[in-house]
């Protein structure tokens, strides 16, 4: 079953004057299935940030329509927007955002507190999620007093809590030394494997060449997809990198 | 080279302008009003205007307040100004300039905005010295003098002298703090982690403690004599108690939220609590003092404004006769001249007529007016300075002769030795049919309405006052001779005037009493006899009384308006402060799923919090105060309760709007940034 559908979506940013127009997305179409780890790939200005800010509801496409789960994003209002992105989407960005004035079992619980529940039901939950992602032993402890591989997991902690339809991961391992980065990445490995939905926005081929799909964006549109199939990670990583190269070349032609 | 200095200086100062603006504002609105005051002090021709002679001691009062609050204020608005700049100084260190080289900057920065306040408030002060000098003139009741512009370089100097002296303290302040860091620090100062602050037990307890005893001195406190002793005690008491319990019962209270679950895990409270918390340790300081100025300033409303609303009703109170005139007078060569009284009645028609008064009513008091101290149910007399004399609580008694008390209320009562009326009315009753002094019971034969002779002890002390048998005051007028000695007091004898017209006598009394006194002086003259009289007239007091509690209310109004701006000041930083801190925290709630009004109902929610505590912990600290003041008031002759009540409402009110523009004022700023 699809849990997100985008069809024909464009964005068009407008100068100030109304004289030039910048198509950061021309036509974008893609579908991804429940239980899927897409990662979405392009260079600086490919319009990849764009298209995240789209999904995540931050912004609204010029024209094209977004379902996640069957339901129409475009036609939300702004208040039901933001408990909809509360409920049914998890985020990870690349600077953790973290409140520093909570714990981090308060920062994980946060959402759940937004949402005007009980957060006495959401213990076991919170508890599991924090064995399975080893932050167990850090739960009283402040921002400021853990790494940033910690802070991530913490980020991704409190994504879960809610139990989200997708996650959305804007260059989640751009923070992140390399040891950080894989631990987070099989992190989200794991949790993919039990079920989770992961959307990943990269341009580290070592970040994707963990995904079940890597979608290649390039002026806009949707360039090329690959699929990890049978796979390992090194041999996919391999690929990642050659289609890389292989549209860079393209788009010197 | 030094002009580089002084660019890279003056690009300092535009570039922070949020901050420098207020710094400048401030000094500028502070040396104008010292300024003002100063002038007041030393203008020789005001001084010298009717009722002008408090001027200089409660001006150089109010100076002495002002020069510590400026003080404290440039520091503030100084540490602030570094603190958010510290970053900075880090970054010129990083391009290779030494700390002395940052000093230099530093210098050229204070020295830049030192002069434009110190130019800009002398004008300020120059051009609204006019129009408070009129305004004092017209509080006192005094005719404005033409030509009292009393500007000369000596009046000019010394305030730029007292600012230019903060400015250079506030600079040494930054040169040492500059050179007490290190470069780490000053580049990465600003993203440091904070510790959840913890509940400090032992200032909690001091403050609970120090809080507790100065409202208790207060409550407690039960002669106007010891309100002066203890009054500035109570006041540093509360101080401390305001800082300690802003510094650790805060905390206290959120951790105590937070650990109530139910309450903490709720969207509402979550995020204010949580940030209320962790940014305590600065705001704790800066709302205690806000909480402290915004009292002061209630209370010096409050209590001027009462005193000047009330001084009519005080004199109405004091004078049930509107002039008195001593009778017995003593002479150069030490014999007591006492002019007839019959004679003075006849002089006092005839003056009164040319004055165009009509006179109700004259009478011929008889009296003994004294202080004693009660012990027990006893009211003695005790040797000045002996220990029951400082610790006993004093009694007034009035006390007045059966016959004179006849003679003057028509009427025909007689008492025995030990036998007295007792007048409740006005002054103290305590329900006993015996009445104890010096050791002797006099029996209370019956209760009068009415007393002919009012005191000038009502209102500070409680007051018996008394008709016995003439035998029997002459007996303890005696006794209290033989006790205080030299303190004693004597009998007075006393023609007072009652006319038919209070406010027209007010109006044209001067007249009437110039005149009487001519009189009186070609009276005694032909008797052969010297004599200066003493005239205690209802309008001069009202003039004195104006002149003191007129220069008081100017006081009170400048320092209050002074206060406001350094509340102003204070809030305004805050709101920076606030929201620079806020803008990141809220970008993430809103990130995570929070909507824009939701963030916005938090912010608000948060802001009233942490704003109308300090007006709301100074309206009960002023209800606390209440009792002291009163006692206190009473000593300046103001024993209208109500009044007072009166007008602490209207102050409390006033000043709650007044704080209420500020504070929408100074949040459109944390709104912008925050956004």
């Amino acid at each position: 079953m699809n849990i997100l559908n985008v069809t024909g979506i464009k964005k068009t940013y407008t100068t100030r004057f109304g004289s030039n127009k910048v198509h950061a997305l021309k036509d974008v179409n893609f579908d991804v299935e429940e239980g899927e780890f897409v990662a979405i790939m392009g260079e600086s200005g490919s319009g990849k940030t764009t298209l995240l800010n789209l999904l995540a509801a931050f912004d609204k496409p010029t024209s094209g329509t977004i379902k996640i789960d069957g339901k129409e994003l475009v036609d939300l209002k702004d208040n039901a927007l933001a408990s909809y992105r509360r409920e049914h989407l998890g985020f990870v960005f690349q600077d953790f955002n973290l409140l520093d004035t909570l714990c981090v079992k308060d920062n994980i619980l946060l959402p759940i507190v937004l949402s005007g529940k009980n957060v006495k039901d959401y213990k076991e939950k919170l508890d599991k999620i924090s064995s399975d992602i080893g932050i167990s032993d850090i739960m009283r402890k402040y921002p400021y007093e853990i790494s940033g591989g910690q802070k991530q997991r913490v980020a991704v902690a409190r994504a879960l809590i809610t139990s989200p339809k997708m996650i959305l991961a804007d260059e989640p391992t751009g923070a992140l030394d390399s040891q950080s980065s894989d631990d987070l990445l099989r992190v989200f490995g794991r949790i993919n494997k039990q079920g989770q939905t992961i959307l990943m926005v990269t341009h580290s081929v070592s970040a994707a060449s963990h995904a079940n799909r890597i979608l290649f964006i390039k002026d806009g549109v949707v360039y090329h997809q690959i699929y990890r199939g049978e796979l390992s990670d090194e041999e996919l990583y391999k690929k990642i990198s050659d289609t890389l190269t292989m549209l860079r070349k393209g788009g010197e032609n | 080279m030094g002009s580089i200095y002084y660019q890279i200086a003056a690009s300092n100062i535009k570039k922070n302008y949020r901050f420098y603006i207020p710094r400048i504002l401030t000094e500028t609105g502070l040396l104008g009003c010292f300024f003002i005051l100063y002038t007041l002090a030393v203008d020789e021709k005001l001084k010298n205007c009717y009722g002008g002679n408090y001027l200089p001691e409660i001006m150089i009062l109010g100076l002495i307040v002002m020069s510590i609050l400026a003080l404290i204020l440039m520091v503030y608005t100084n540490s602030f100004l570094m603190k958010q700049r510290k970053s900075e100084f880090g970054l010129y260190h990083c391009l290779g300039m030494e700390k002395r080289h940052v000093g230099r900057v530093l210098f050229h920065e204070s020295f830049i905005s030192s002069i434009i306040s110190v130019a800009a408030g002398s004008l300020f002060g120059l051009v609204m010295y006019k129009a408070c000098a009129l305004l004092v003139c017209k509080l006192i009741h005094s005719e404005a003098v033409t030509g009292f512009y009393y500007i000369k370089p000596q009046t000019v100097f010394p305030p730029i002298a007292v600012f230019l002296g903060i400015d250079l303290i506030t600079f040494i302040i930054n040169r040492i703090s500059i050179s007490l860091m290190k470069p780490v620090d000053l580049i990465s100062s600003g993203h440091k982690g904070e510790r959840e602050p913890k509940v400090k037990w032992p200032l909690l307890i001091a403050g609970v403690i120090c809080m507790g005893a100065g409202y208790a001195i207060s409550i407690s406190i039960k002669s106007p004599l010891s309100a002066i002793e203890l009054f500035f005690v109570a006041v540093l008491l509360v101080i401390f108690g305001t800082y300690f319990l802003f510094v650790s019962g805060s905390i206290f209270i959120l951790k105590l939220l937070k650990r109530n679950e139910r309450f903490y895990y709720t969207a509402k409270h979550m995020p204010s609590v949580s940030g209320l918390l962790y940014r305590m340790k600065q705001n704790a300081v800066g709302l205690g003092s806000i909480t402290i100025l915004a009292t002061c300033i209630l209370v010096m409303l409050s209590t001027t404004v009462s005193l000047y609303a009330g001084m009519q009703k005080t004199i109405d109170m004091e004078y049930t006769q509107q002039c008195r005139i001593e009778l017995d007078n003593i002479q150069e060569s030490g014999e007591i001249y006492t002019i007839p009284f019959d004679v003075v009645t006849d002089l006092s028609y005839k003056a009164a007529d040319e004055a165009d008064l009509e006179i109700r009513d004259m009478i011929n008091q008889r009296y003994l007016q004294v202080t004693a101290v009660r012990s027990g149910d006893d009211i003695r007399f005790e040797a000045p300075g002996s220990e029951a004399d400082k610790t006993g609580e004093p009694v007034g008694l009035l006390l007045i002769g059966v016959s004179n008390y006849n003679a003057l209320m028509g009427q025909d009562i007689s008492l025995a030795e030990d036998e007295v009326a007792y007048c409740p009315i006005v002054f103290t009753n305590d329900d006993t049919d015996t009445i104890k002094i010096h050791g002797e019971d006099y029996k209370i034969k019956l209760t009068i309405d009415t007393f002919p002779v009012s005191s000038s002890f009502i209102g500070i002390i409680p007051v018996k006052a008394l008709v016995m048998n003439d035998d029997t005051l002459l007996r303890i007028n005696d006794i209290q001779k033989e006790v205080y000695g030299f303190y004693a007091s004597s009998f007075s004898n006393i023609a007072a005037i009652d006319f038919k017209d209070r406010g027209e006598a007010m109006d044209k009394g001067y007249a009437f009493s110039d005149r009487l006194e001519d009189l009186i002086i070609e009276y005694t003259e032909s008797q052969n006899a010297v004599v200066n009289p003493d005239l205690d007239t209802a309008w001069s007091t009202r003039d004195g009384i104006f002149g003191l509690y007129g220069t008081f209310l100017f006081l009170g109004m400048i320092l209050g308006i002074i206060f406001i701006f350094a509340t102003a000041l204070i809030i305004y930083y805050k709101q920076i402060s606030e929201g620079y801190e806020d803008k990141f925290r809220f970008g993430i709630m809103e990130k995570i799923g929070m909507s824009p009004s939701e963030v916005k109902r938090t912010i608000r929610s948060q802001i009233l919090l942490v704003f109308f505590l300090p007006l709301i912990i100074a309206g009960i600290h002023v209800i606390a105060a209440s009792p002291i003041l009163l006692k206190l008031l009473r000593l300046l002759l103001l024993a209208d309760n109500r009044l007072y009540v009166i007008c602490a409402v209207i102050v409390y009110i006033v000043f709650a709007v007044v704080y209420a523009l500020i504070y929408s004022g100074t949040s459109k700023t944390y709104y912008n940034i925050v956004k």
